[in-house]
């Protein structure tokens, strides 16, 4: 099997038998006795894209910091299964993650100055990653740095290395982030709202750089945004999250474009967009995500759900609703003609 | 809030002067420049250059364009928050930067209203959010009962309990203290609002709550919107007119479906083709990608602002500045190569 397979290689590589590079089930994380994930399941193949989407405080990073073993001691972090490139992330000692961290398994995140050290060299700063790793000693380090910088398409590399973070722009730092990620030859890629601090036509470029680095290498690739346009670009499949929990999850092409679950109907309704602009009201999903959502025993959406109903309040389990395709509803969808949202209570 | 319009108009007539629509513009900005760090015999940075935009009553006008192309600046100069180094706002007419009569001046301040990103900078976070939504009718002399049922009226209006007035910043969610901030400007009966970014930091189901909102209070009482936003999606979906901001300058604006549909600048082809929408099949690799990074506004090239990013750019374009240019009714593109395809 080459390892550098392409995305649509995702059933051959199941076929062929590839461990996924992640592999979580029932993954559950509470802080302070509640939880803020709970029973979250989620797959990525080698040279797969997955996305995770939902709104601030669903709990979609707090699921990619538990994939990389970065909750701290504060959190409670419970699982079925738990496995990125084949460590298991809740039996290992912390030495075995650090090894882990930064080789096999790398992150990308929203904001890059919180990631990059201000007073140092950014050429010095990936090449410390080469040298932790042991990949390489302090001389070719510097050279392989300067490779990196290359190859996430900076310009004048050699120059750029020996900037500081301050002097580059906000795009050219979050490539940056992506070359300390790249040094360790990932398998697979956290990326936490990688663009969202961007502006758009930066934006076009390094989810393009994102995308070419991801194929070349065959990379995994877990790719978390509220960005509904940005996942559509990027990914495969995707996993919709609702207060912990995921809602719905299938292929790019089934959630988004035919949502089974009302939350996923009533989240694309809300979406202004810029391709179709009648200026007919927006469907808004009415209230807002509260903590008590969680501690609803049945369907967490349903306070804010204008299909809400008393079967609603029964504890909903994920259900098929096609093939790798579920919804947490309880309701057929299918037929519904319109999206949900645009119905009134 | 027809029957009870409250006299909030110190010295000024009551009820809110009608522009005739094809006569004077509500708010006119022409030919505004600002630099900031400007000291005798050293220039300084050229946040906005040679600026002129209408507004009138009842209309939404989207400003978009990327960080650093100076449309926060032109809305605080809108406001009159910032004084223009060149040009000038006029208000009915009225020019307000050149010793503005201080009645006119004060009718302005009142008329005039702005509600930013983040609405925690317009709510003291030690007060009740009724004491920070009347203050701006205190600092008008309105009297206490008056204010208390303009208070009840706008907090209604914005979708929150009367109640919520007795409350605290820190009990509200990010989208309700929009709507607070929502509040605080309408509480003066404006005639205009220049909404900086006002749903950046929301998420999508609440940003469309207050978007929805702001349709109906304007629907409702025919006030006018500067609306900025790096957003297209949400711009596109608000205005009736959208002009295209890059490096200082207004490079392109248009009807909103005009400009949507058929861009004319190359920034806006570049800036529109960027952006990705959920169901969307344009992959990354079929936008147009500009090459190089956005200058510094302290160092604007020569000639077409644009010259240094365009594909089509060849040394007319770099030499001369090309002017904004009506070509079609209400569609001026400033661009030597208006429409044109590499």
């Amino acid at each position: 099997m080459k390892p550098d397979t392409l995305t649509p290689a995702r059933a051959g590589a199941e076929a062929d038998g590839t461990d996924p590079v992640l592999d979580v089930s029932g993954l559950r994380i509470g802080f302070g006795g509640s939880d803020v994930v709970s029973g979250v399941d989620l797959r990525v193949e080698q040279g797969e894209v997955v996305g995770l989407i939902g709104e601030s405080g669903c709990g979609k990073s707090s699921v990619a910091l538990a994939a990389m073993g970065l909750l701290g001691s504060g959190a409670d972090v419970r699982a079925d299964r738990l496995v990125a490139c084949g460590t298991d992330l809740l039996g290992s000692a912390p030495a075995e993650l650090e090894k882990l961290r930064g080789d096999r398994v790398a992150m990308v995140f929203q904001e890059p100055m919180t990631s990059l050290n201000p007073c140092m060299r950014v050429g010095a700063q990936v090449a410390e990653v080469l040298r932790i790793h042991g990949k390489a000693g302090r001389k070719e380090a510097q050279e392989r740095a300067v490779d990196l910088l290359r190859l996430v398409e900076i310009p004048s590399p050699e120059r750029r290395a020996r900037q500081f973070p301050h002097e580059l722009s906000g795009g050219m730092r979050q490539r940056v982030v992506i070359a300390i990620a790249m040094a360790g030859n990932p398998r697979l890629l956290l990326a936490d709202e990688p663009t969202t601090a961007l502006d758009v036509t930066v934006q076009a470029e390094v989810l393009r750089l994102l995308r070419s680095l991801q194929e070349e290498h065959g990379m995994g690739m877990l790719l978390i945004s509220h960005d509904l346009g940005v996942i559509t670009a990027m990914c495969s499949r995707v996993q919709v999250m609702y207060a912990g929990q995921a809602v719905e999850s299938g292929t790019v092409d089934q959630v988004l474009n035919a949502p089974r679950h009302p939350y996923t109907r009533a989240l694309l309704a809300a979406v202004p967009r810029m391709r179709e602009g009648d200026g007919t009201p927006l469907t808004a999903i009415r209230g807002q995500l509260t903590d008590d959502a969680r501690r609803l025993p049945g369907c967490r959406f349903a306070p804010r759900c204008p299909l809400a109903a008393e079967a609603c309040a029964e504890p909903q389990p994920l259900r098929p609703v096609g093939d790798g395709w579920v919804s947490r509803c309880w309701r057929d969808l299918e037929e519904a003609p319109t999206a949900a949202g645009g119905k009134d209570e | 809030m027809s029957e009870s319009q409250l006299d909030l108009s110190v010295g000024e007539p009551t009820d809110r002067p009608r522009t005739a629509d094809t006569e004077v513009p509500l708010l006119e900005l022409a030919g505004i420049g600002h630099e900031f760090g400007r000291r005798p015999g050293r220039s300084g940075v050229r946040a906005v250059d040679d600026i002129s935009l209408t507004l009138n009553p009842g209309e939404t006008v989207g400003l978009v364009g990327e960080s650093g192309c100076g449309k926060s600046t032109l809305g605080r100069i809108a406001t009159r928050l910032y004084r223009p180094t060149r040009g000038s706002v006029r208000f009915e007419g009225k020019d307000m930067t050149h010793k503005p009569q201080s009645a006119d001046l004060k009718a302005f301040r009142r008329a005039v209203q702005m509600v930013f990103q983040d609405p925690n900078g317009s709510l003291n976070p030690r007060l009740p959010v009724g004491a920070s939504i009347e203050e701006p009718l205190r600092a008008r002399g309105v009297a206490r009962a008056d204010r208390r049922d303009r208070l009840a009226q706008v907090l209604e209006e914005v979708g929150l309990d009367a109640s919520a007035a007795t409350r605290f910043p820190h009990e509200f969610s990010g989208g309700q203290r929009q709507r607070l901030a929502l509040a605080r400007a309408l509480a003066p009966q404006p005639s205009v609002i220049v909404l900086d970014e006002p749903t950046s930091a929301l998420d999508v189901s609440i940003q469309a709550q207050i978007l929805n909102l702001l349709q109906e209070i304007q629907q409702r009482d025919r006030i006018a919107y500067l609306f900025i936003s790096h957003n297209l999606g949400v711009v596109r979906h608000l205005s009736q007119r959208v002009a295209v901001m890059y490096l200082g300058s207004i490079v392109e604006i248009a009807p909103a479906q005009q400009l949507f549909e058929a861009p004319q600048h190359p920034y806006s082809m570049a800036l529109l083709s960027s952006v990705l929408e959920p169901g969307d099949d344009t992959a990354p690799g079929e936008q147009i990608v500009l090459k190089g990074e956005l200058p510094s506004p302290s160092d604007i090239p020569t000639g077409c602002p644009f010259s240094s990013r365009c594909w089509l750019a060849d040394d007319h374009c770099r030499s001369e500045r090309p002017a904004l240019t009506e070509r079609t009714p209400g569609h001026l593109t400033a661009c030597h190569k208006p429409g044109g395809h590499s």
